[in-house]
């Protein structure tokens, strides 16, 4: 298959998924109102707050984060050339974490209710942008990949041991709501939000994909890179900017979810047979949205009235396709 | 070294062949001393421009990536161009040009993963071609490979003289690397001592450095 011919084929899966999406859940959506809505007439306020209010930005989430968490872990695994790099693995979400953690349960034991949207947002945002500040540091101090990978793995590795001593002394009550977080959800991301999102991805992307180059480069090896006169340092620092932010926003707006950035670059290789950056990258972000959009609508696939959480959809989807790569290569690498 | 001459590198293993040339590339950090590379100092140059003069093949660069040939070769245009620029027509010369002197066109659609050492070698090779540059350094570019593709090797180095390069390569394949060298630089205790091929086998001292007892 030429490569235009997948881009189009992502882009239209997409469209379809996305309708599809907006029109599954507990309440049916006739389509002659929503045809009515699309070309401008009044509707009802429920047919408002379900689809407008609700699953219209619920599809949108699901494209942007898709797409933000597949670039992410796409870069990742190129920065640190190793198949198993994503955006989880440097600590990111740990930290983001670790920031609702404090929030939550710390707002329990003072005695207030602060376990609400923007509050848990913030606290996200927070802990992720710390986290990656604090590996940004170190990354002028470590030259190697390798042992940045295993800092990143150690810090996330610090954030859990803490999340779980605040949770050992925590109400039952800040518990649970601290673990429907970490499950996950599209829904509850306001369009203000989602504006600042689709920015980021929209910067992200842009830049990542004029810098395929120094990205082709850096995969093969940084001296090798650097002998084509690529600027190494500018290009790693750049990624690691990149990533913390996009793990850290779509954390923060979306909890944790889990497998997507690890597996959408390895499907975008199997699909394109390359590893050139150029069209690896709109390939990778098409594909992010399409198996979010599809997790989604699975998840709303019990008809009575429940949804389930969608990370544990995505780790159902994930894992099996990472066995299948493990088994069916001898060589993880190979694919790489 | 002077334009459009071939120097082979030798020495004993951990001599510290590799390390002199990362150090003529900058990817070591030298403390005492300075390489003046086309007359000027290396910490003097860009990295971009240097790029445009000087290439460099790794004894360590093992790409099993799933990329073609034909792009991987491309990978040698880079310096000449700004990030998002598409390959012009001198680009496509430049890597048809490399691919034809490396006689490797039957390999263009191939991807690094799939291909024998020898073969991943001169692809390489073609790739520092590609990269246009006056210097190409070669760290090892006949280890692992059978005699025939080593004397295919040799040979491919050999005709960059005529393209006007100058090639500075390691080797322990002493016999063939000489036969090709212009001069021959041997490694010795963080000492190089330079010398001609005839003067190497007239001198009893190098030849016991390099042979043995």
């Amino acid at each position: 298959m030429s490569k235009s011919l997948i881009l189009l084929f992502l882009c239209s899966s997409m469209l379809l998924f996305a309708v599809l999406d907006v029109f599954s859940g507990s309440v049916s959506i006739p389509f002659g109102e929503f045809k009515h809505w699309l070309s401008g007439g009044e509707t009802s306020d429920v047919f408002n707050f379900i689809v407008v209010q609700s699953r219209i930005p619920k599809a949108l989430t699901a494209i942007l984060c898709g797409a933000a968490l597949s670039l992410a872990g796409l870069l990742m695994q190129t920065l640190f050339r190793n198949p198993l790099a994503g955006p989880y693995l440097l600590g990111i979400s740990s930290g983001a974490g670790l920031g609702v953690a404090i929030l939550v349960m710390g707002a329990g034991v003072a005695g207030v209710s602060l376990a609400t949207g923007y509050a848990v947002n913030v606290a996200a945002i927070v802990g992720a942008l710390l986290m990656m500040l604090i590996l940004l540091a170190v990354s002028f101090k470590l030259k190697d990949v390798m042992t940045l990978l295993i800092f990143g793995v150690m810090m996330g590795s610090i954030a859990t041991a803490i999340i779980g001593l605040i949770q050992f002394f925590t109400s039952d009550f800040q518990l649970k709501s601290f673990i429907i977080w970490t499950l996950g959800s599209l829904s509850a991301v306001s369009y203000a939000e989602l504006t600042v999102l689709s920015i980021v991805l929209i910067v992200s992307a842009s830049y990542a994909l004029q810098h395929y180059k120094g990205l082709n480069a850096v995969l093969v090896s940084e001296d090798f890179a650097k002998m084509l006169g690529i600027n190494v340092l500018y290009v790693r620092l750049s990624i690691v900017i990149i990533t913390g932010v996009l793990a850290g926003l779509t954390t923060s707006f979306c909890g944790p979810i889990g497998f997507v950035g690890i597996i959408i670059p390895h499907l975008s290789r199997l699909l394109l047979k390359t590893n050139d950056h150029l069209v690896l990258i709109p390939v990778c972000l098409l594909l992010g949205a399409n198996v979010l959009l599809l997790s989604d609508i699975l998840a709303h696939l019990p008809t009575n009235g429940i949804s389930l959480p969608i990370n544990s959809i995505t780790s159902i989807i994930g894992v099996p396709i990472i066995l299948w790569i493990l088994f069916g290569k001898k060589n993880l690498s190979q694919s790489f | 070294m002077e334009s459009n001459e071939i120097v082979a590198l030798i020495g004993e293993n951990g001599a510290g062949k590799s390390t002199l040339l990362k150090s003529i590339c900058g990817l070591i950090h030298v403390s005492n001393g300075e390489f003046r590379i086309f007359g000027k100092n290396l910490k003097d140059w860009n990295r971009a421009s240097l790029a445009q003069k000087m290439a460099y093949v790794s004894a360590s660069e093992n790409v099993q990536s799933i990329i073609s040939v034909e792009r991987f070769i491309g990978f040698g245009r880079y310096p000449y161009a700004s990030w998002m620029v598409k390959q012009t027509e001198e680009d496509f010369a430049c890597i048809e040009g490399a691919l034809h002197v490396c006689k490797i066109e039957y390999l263009r659609e191939k991807t690094m993963a799939q291909l024998s050492d020898g073969e991943r070698q001169k692809v390489y090779l073609a790739r520092a071609i590609a990269q246009n540059a006056d210097l190409i350094i070669l760290d090892e570019p006949t280890t692992h490979l059978d005699v025939k593709s080593s004397n295919s090797m040799f040979q491919l180095i050999q005709r960059q003289k005529e393209a006007g390069r100058a090639v500075l390569f390691s080797s322990h394949q002493i016999e063939k690397a000489l036969s090709i060298a212009d001069k021959v630089w041997v490694v010795d205790c963080g000492s190089v001592i330079e010398t001609t091929p005839d003067e190497f086998y007239n001198n009893a001292h190098l030849k016991r450095l390099i042979y043995g007892e």
